[in-house]
């Protein structure tokens, strides 16, 4: 090959390289940027936060996790999905480290709740709330 | 520099110009998708309504309890008879009022709670203001009229 032959190909050569590594690098922000975790942690502090509002006491609720736990496993978190504060009536879900979603709720009662890690189930027994008596 | 030479820079220029152009429209495209809002404030609002609503009126009467020689009852309570926490309503992402009418007379003065700013907000449309859902109930010879608002909208950690 001569010399404008060889430059050409070069030129040719580098020109691709470059678009594959543009296209690698636009790949690899998009699936960073869509994880998707902010969104679900939005979505089930929402909705575990209705679901209580709406709730009367003697009401359990069960609310499965799926999507929740297959996103906390895919961004390797081990911490508590959901926790929910009875004094603050604050409904609180964490999908990845550094992560977290607090939604209030209104309802004046007790929230008795627990995460079978097995079957992936927020178990939810609602009650009235102990009125101290002074 | 030579025509070919022109050619040749002005080809890579633009190369790396619609690059960007192409990484900041799917940069832009990916931010709007994903931190996108789920707005629950008119479910909330209706929730609340009727919460209230319900701590008024059994049926097709008036709860006993509620009104005493045309005044509420001393022992009266709305936070306690809706069953709605006060410290959440009074952290200012909600409101709520009550008028209660017993042959067009307002009984007492209104029960209010929660953001006062929300009283003229509510009447507003846009993004930023609280939605608010209002409903009005004739029982016997009683009018309750409701106005309940939510402009909670959640927080990241």
């Amino acid at each position: 090959m001569d010399k404008k032959g060889a430059e050409l190909l070069t030129v040719h050569i580098v020109f691709v390289v470059i678009v594959l590594v543009f296209i690698a690098a636009m790949f690899l922000f998009i699936s960073r940027a869509g994880s998707q975790a902010t969104l679900y942690e939005q979505a089930y502090a929402k909705k575990i936060a209705l679901l209580i509002d709406g709730a009367k006491p003697g009401t359990t609720i069960e609310l499965a996790l799926f999507d929740a736990y297959q996103l906390a496993e895919k961004n390797n978190f081990e911490g508590t999905i959901v926790q929910i504060a009875n004094d603050a009536r604050k409904v609180t879900v964490r999908l990845y480290d550094g992560g977290g979603y607090d939604f209030y709720y209104f309802n004046d009662v007790s929230v008795v709740w627990n995460i079978d890690a097995a079957s992936r189930l927020l178990t939810l027994e609602i009650g009235e709330v102990v009125k101290e008596v002074n | 520099m030579n025509r070919g030479g022109d050619f040749y820079f002005a080809h890579i220029g633009m190369l790396f110009f619609w690059m960007g152009v192409i990484g900041v429209v799917l940069g832009f495209g990916a931010f709007v998708f994903y931190s996108q809002e789920i707005d629950v404030r008119a479910v909330e609002a209706e929730i609340m309504r009727d919460k209230l609503v319900d701590a008024f009126v059994d049926g097709d009467k008036l709860k006993a309890g509620i009104v005493c020689e045309e005044q509420y009852c001393e022992d009266f309570s709305l936070y306690e008879a809706a069953g709605i926490n006060a410290g959440v309503i009074e952290q200012g992402n909600f409101y709520f009022e009550v008028r209660l009418f017993h042959n067009d007379k307002l009984i007492g003065s209104p029960l209010l709670g929660g953001d006062s700013a929300y009283a003229v907000e509510c009447s507003l449309s846009g993004k930023n203001f609280p939605v608010c859902v209002s409903q009005t109930r004739v029982v016997s010879n009683y009018r309750l009229e409701v106005l309940a608002g939510s402009n909670q909208r959640g927080a990241s950690i």
